[in-house]
Formats: structure tokens, C-alpha cells, sequence
């Protein structure tokens, strides 16, 4: 089972989280979640807004094969994933990721790939903007070599 | 000869469709342009008079798919231009 959405309102991780219950009915030995939170220092400066841009459609299919990686990589029995775009500011969620496996070493490491992978693969833009500048960014360095380290 | 073109819709995504000005266009090619053709075609349109598009900088996605600039258009396809994704 999986679930990918990409939507500009706020998520409830508790309600995912319950929702995520309901469907295994008692099939999971461990549910490991995940929220990213918009940081208000960035490298550069103290952010003030973060946009984020997606492609509809694009995006959702580029998530969706991040999932489906990782779902050839451990065995789980769900993953959902929530991204949030448009307007946020810091403190704001602006991503979630629930995995459930029967143990909790798959949902553990597959949560870590989905969220590296997420940083790298996912068709996303940003633009931050700090002390009255908008600039858009680009991957870090480290996001790309986390991600690569997964490539073995 | 007009049957020898074609006209496709291309989208602009992210600072491109900020420098641009413009979420998305239409633009007439000759039949068997490549993605490269039509890039250099988007610069002679909208960049004659600066720098605002480096080609090389670009990505370019055919039916949400990302593509290599010698990829060959179709009219039906459905043609994104963006720079490279930031990620999540």
C-alpha cells in the first residue's frame, strides 16, 4: 500500500498517522514517521518565506517512484507521503513520511532513503526568501551526496 | 510551408517562467524539430536582447518525462522547460 499527495494545506500527522493504523489492522510490528519542518536559518541567512513550486502530475510521479524504490529495497506494508507546496514559513510542516513494516529496521532505513531521495529526485522548486531577497535554490551538497549513498 | 510545422504548447516552471514572464506559450516549429531546436527557438523569442536564457542550464521534460535536447517533438506532446529541481 502506498500514498502520495502533494497539496498546499497543513497535515495532521496524528490523523495519518491513525489512518495508516486503520489500514493495516494489525498486520505492522512498527510504523516509523517522519515531519520536516521549515528552518528558519538557512546557510545563507534567516529565512522568512520558502515557495515551493511542483509540476502537477510530474511531481506526484516522481515521489511515487521514490516509493515504489523503496518498496523494492525493504519490505514494507505501507508508506505514505505527504509534501506541501506554495507559501510556508518557518516552523511550518512541509513534509511527512509514515512507514510501516513488520520490523522496525525496514521502516527505519526505508523512512531515511524516502526522505533523502525526496531531497534529490523529488520535481520540486525553491525560492527562500531572507532579509527582503528572494532567491531560488538549488540541491546542497550534502542532500546530494546522502542521496548518492544509497546508490551503493 | 504551414504543413510543415507544428504547434505545441510549452510550460515554464520555477525563475525560467519568472524571467520569462510567462507560465506558458505556444510555438510554431518545423516538423522533426528536437528539443534543441525548440530551446533555441524559446531564446531567439524571448532572450535576443540578454543573457536571461542559458540553454545549457535547463531541463526539459516530454510527457513528464525528462528528455536529452536531441529528443524529437511531436505536436502532441506535452513539453515542460524548468531548471534543475531543487528537491523536497
Amino acid at each position: 500500500m502506498s500514498s502520495v499527495r502533494v497539496q498546499e494545506e497543513d497535515f495532521s500527522l496524528h490523523d495519518e498517522w491513525q489512518a495508516c493504523r486503520d489500514r493495516l489492522a494489525g498486520n505492522a510490528g512498527a510504523v516509523v514517521s517522519f515531519v520536516g519542518l521549515v528552518r528558519e536559518r538557512s546557510n545563507t541567512g534567516n529565512v522568512s518565506r520558502l515557495y515551493l513550486e511542483h509540476y502537477p502530475g510530474m511531481t506526484e510521479t516522481s515521489i511515487e517512484q521514490i516509493v515504489v524504490k523503496a518498496q523494492q529495497r525493504w519490505s514494507l506494508l505501507d508508506i505514505v507521503v505527504i509534501h506541501r507546496v506554495g507559501e510556508l514559513q518557518p516552523e511550518d510542516q512541509i513534509v511527512l513520511v509514515i512507514i510501516a513494516s513488520a520490523h522496525r529496521a525496514d521502516a527505519f532505513a526505508a523512512c531515511e532513503f524516502v526522505m533523502d531521495l525526496l531531497k534529490t529526485e523529488a520535481v520540486f522548486w525553491k525560492k527562500e526568501t531572507r532579509d527582503n531577497e528572494s532567491v531560488w535554490i538549488e540541491s546542497t551538497l550534502e542532500d546530494v551526496s546522502r542521496s548518492q549513498e544509497w546508490q551503493e | 510551408m504551414r504543413s510543415q510545422s507544428i504547434t505545441i504548447q510549452v510550460k515554464f516552471f520555477a525563475s525560467l517562467k519568472e524571467s520569462l514572464g510567462v507560465s506558458q506559450t505556444n510555438l510554431t516549429v518545423p516538423v522533426e524539430s528536437t528539443v534543441d531546436m525548440l530551446l533555441r527557438k524559446i531564446q531567439d523569442t524571448y532572450g535576443k536582447d540578454s543573457q536571461l536564457i542559458d540553454i545549457s542550464s535547463l531541463r526539459v521534460a516530454v510527457n513528464q518525462q525528462m528528455v536529452e535536447f536531441d529528443r524529437v517533438i511531436r505536436e502532441d506532446d506535452e513539453i515542460a522547460i524548468f531548471p534543475p529541481i531543487t528537491g523536497g
